[in-house]
């Protein structure tokens, strides 16, 4: 009787087993293409150990997910950086087709005609027609920094703007992921919790998008995600806020802390590459505008300021500034705007002279300050927005393409594969049906016993 | 390695979205016949390009203004060129009425003859370009000579550019026709001696005569001189223009024909990944039906 027993015992172990995978090959089917889903398997393991000795049947261990937290942590780094050059590129292309519309530096072209103006006054500098002519170039050139500064600027806020909402929705991410992290505690010392870690890993790696974090697994299935800087944005279930600061112009990100905010050093990910697009990309160019800008009309103004307008005046600016804000404040000077006479191209008093007009025509090739002409710094602008375009498209690639490969290796060990989970089902089913025969043949052997002894 | 699901629509998607950016910068290339469209797309190439185009239409500036300085040089040439002329005749009075005996009326007449001339040389000395007196040197809204040929303008030339780093002094009558040796010194001292007909006097004026054709002689002459170095500089701007422009062409015209056959490589390629990817579906297909 008890082998007859045993019999029975192992048809239920076996039906239950094969049962089970079914069950777990349906749900890696059904979930095939759920974003972040990690494929889950049983093991079938011998009762009693593979050489126990008497035969006990079988039964499995699982389900559990397949997971590879190597190429996890690895992602996370890839997609931080491919986030950061990504935001960098679009903001900075964004900025280029903005700021150079056609290609072309529409400010050092609006310098170069004013100087052309100014070489066709210089053979008659009391051409009033000519002379207005000037004053007009002039004031293209003061409307033109004054454009780029306002492109610059506006750039800049949708910047902070863009960066404000992003961090919103990280912080809603970052708190998702605390609460999902107690209710895997629990469910993991329960034995289950796999989809809940899926749905968990899949915001971490939004997270890791958005910032550089090292990702650090917990036994008890909870992560913690540690900032470049060693601080920690979420830990054992609790979340810390993240915000964005603005000083002096500058933008950056503060976690806070028992202490206040503390700044982030090197927030990386999207966020990063924004607060990098803000900083070193929009402000970088408005500084250098800016530069440009008050370094030109110091240098036309003191050629200006010594020269006689042909209503005999002296000691005026052509241009008006305020520092700091060169290129937004960027104006010809009240006394010269819309008043062709008291454009100053003599140096001496004669209307006909041209030798103020000319040394106005020498700041062309003159160096500035900071380095080159007018012209080259203002291109140089452009240039330098042209290399780091160039450079983080570059970067993004080689990085996208390291994604690409990682993804794929997590993929291949993580992921579903239909011809797998279609074989591991008929596998199944025909162990189901066999295990079924097996009961069958029990019963039989069982009723004719039975019947032996009535 | 496992294959699943996932890697093949990764791979599926990656190459698409390769493609399609590779297909998009090579139709831009088509549409606009240059690679380099953003400064981006090649910084040092677009930043050497932009330097040629700025120097090109500077160039063409210069060019433009340097015509209107021939025209004024030409103008001047002319002006000279009458007043030469003038001098010249007036000369020929003075040789011929120098010496032998003459009569009051054939002294009179001549007078009147070189008070003509005069006017003559009066009329070129305040020859205008473009409502500016020619010879007025920096002072020319008004007329460069008075009536008897005193000088009103300024003896300060003004300087103009010819090209970056380069100038030339445009014209100021008075070393021209003013002065104590000037032509208009010597055609007076003629017509005073004329019209008072002291033949003595006309034969002493005509040293004066001549140096006063030899001032326009050499006045013609720096004008010629001036106009050379204009052209000069403007062959030198207008070879530079259609070099500027070659370059930016050779840095940045695209190779048309190499930009079609990749829009058509990229789209052959994209296709075929469709299909590759049809094909696995089918086979998966062949797989559920066991």
């Amino acid at each position: 009787m008890s082998n007859i027993s045993n019999l029975f015992s192992m048809g239920r172990g076996a039906l239950t087993s094969q049962s089970q995978r079914l069950e777990v090959a349906q749900h890696n089917i059904a979930n095939s293409s759920t974003e972040g889903y990690v494929r889950q398997r049983v093991d079938m393991v011998t009762l009693g150990g593979q050489y126990g000795g008497n035969a006990r049947g079988v039964t499995t261990q699982g389900p559990y997910s397949v997971r590879t937290p190597f190429y996890e942590r690895q992602i996370a780094h890839h997609k931080a950086e491919s986030g950061f050059q990504g935001q960098v590129a679009q903001v900075a292309s964004s900025l280029e087709s903005s700021l150079f519309p056609n290609a072309e530096a529409k400010t050092a072209v609006r310098v170069g005609e004013l100087f052309d103006a100014m070489g066709a006054l210089s053979s008659q500098p009391g051409d009033a027609v000519r002379r207005r002519d000037v004053l007009s170039r002039a004031e293209d050139v003061a409307s033109s920094f004054r454009r780029d500064a306002g492109v610059l600027g506006r750039e800049m806020t949708s910047i902070e703007s863009t960066s404000r909402d992003q961090v919103d929705a990280l912080n809603k991410d970052v708190q998702q992921i605390a609460k999902l992290d107690q209710e895997i505690r629990q469910a993991v010392a329960g034995g289950g919790g796999n989809d809940l870690i899926d749905e968990r890993n899949r915001i971490v790696g939004r997270v890791a998008e958005q910032m550089n974090v090292q990702v650090v697994n917990g036994k008890d299935g909870t992560v913690q995600l540690v900032t470049e800087d060693g601080r920690s944005i979420v830990e054992g279930g609790q979340a810390r806020e993240i915000k964005v600061q603005k000083n002096n112009g500058v933008l950056s990100l503060t976690l806070s802390g028992v202490s206040g905010d503390q700044a982030i050093a090197k927030p990386g990910g999207a966020l990063g590459g924004l607060m990098t697009a803000h900083n070193d990309v929009a402000l970088g160019a408005l500084n250098d505008l800016n530069t440009r800008a008050e370094e030109f009309a110091t240098e036309m103004n003191a050629a200006h300021s010594a020269g006689f307008g042909t209503d005999g005046a002296t000691g005026r600016n052509l241009f008006s500034f305020t520092l700091g804000a060169g290129a937004s404040s960027f104006a010809v000077d009240a006394a010269v705007a819309g008043k062709p006479d008291a454009l100053a191209t003599s140096g001496t008093g004669a209307a006909g002279d041209n030798t103020a007009l000319r040394a106005m025509m020498d700041v062309r090739d003159a160096g500035l300050p900071s380095g080159g002409t007018i012209e080259e710094g203002i291109r140089g602008i452009q240039q330098k927005l042209g290399t780091t375009i160039a450079d983080a498209v570059r970067n993004g690639e080689t990085s996208e393409s390291s994604l690409q490969q990682l993804d794929a290796m997590k993929s291949s060990v993580e992921g579903v594969s239909m011809e797998e989970e279609i074989l591991n089902l008929t596998q199944a089913q025909r162990g189901y049906e066999a295990a079924m025969k097996v009961l069958s043949a029990t019963e039989t052997m069982f009723d004719s016993i039975m019947s032996l002894k009535s | 390695m496992r294959v699943t699901d996932q890697q093949r629509n990764m791979s599926l998607q990656s190459r698409l979205k390769s493609n399609d950016a590779r297909l998009s910068k090579s139709m831009e290339e088509v549409v606009s016949g240059s690679r380099v469209n953003r400064s981006s797309d090649d910084p040092t190439t677009h930043a050497t390009a932009a330097r040629f185009k700025t120097q090109a239409v500077r160039y063409e500036n210069m060019v433009d203004q340097n015509s209107n300085l021939t025209s004024y040089f030409e103008t001047a040439e002319t002006a000279i060129n009458s007043a030469s002329g003038a001098m010249g005749e007036a000369l020929n009075i003075a040789q011929q009425l120098s010496s032998g005996p003459q009569t009051p009326s054939q002294l009179s007449a001549a007078a009147k003859a070189v008070t003509g001339l005069k006017q003559t040389m009066l009329d070129a000395a305040n020859t205008q370009h473009h409502g500016a007196a020619v010879f007025g040197g920096i002072d020319d809204q008004n007329p460069a000579f008075d009536p008897t040929g005193a000088f009103l303008g300024s003896s300060t030339a003004r300087r103009v550019q010819i090209a970056p780093g380069e100038t030339i002094e445009m014209l100021s009558g008075d070393s021209t026709f003013g002065g104590a040796n000037g032509a208009f010194a010597a055609i007076t001292a003629l017509e005073t001696a004329l019209t008072n007909g002291d033949q003595a006097a006309v034969g002493a004026a005509i040293d004066g005569m001549k140096a006063g054709e030899k001032s326009l002689s050499m006045a013609r002459q720096s004008v010629g001189d001036r106009m050379n170095a204009v052209d000069f500089a403007t062959n030198f701007m207008e070879n530079a223009i259609l070099s500027d422009k070659d370059r930016v062409g050779e840095l940045t015209d695209a190779d048309i024909a190499s930009s079609i056959g990749n829009v058509q490589g990229t789209m052959g390629t994209m296709q075929l990944a469709l299909q590759v990817t049809a094909r696995v579906g089918e086979t998966l297909n062949s797989i559920f039906k066991l």
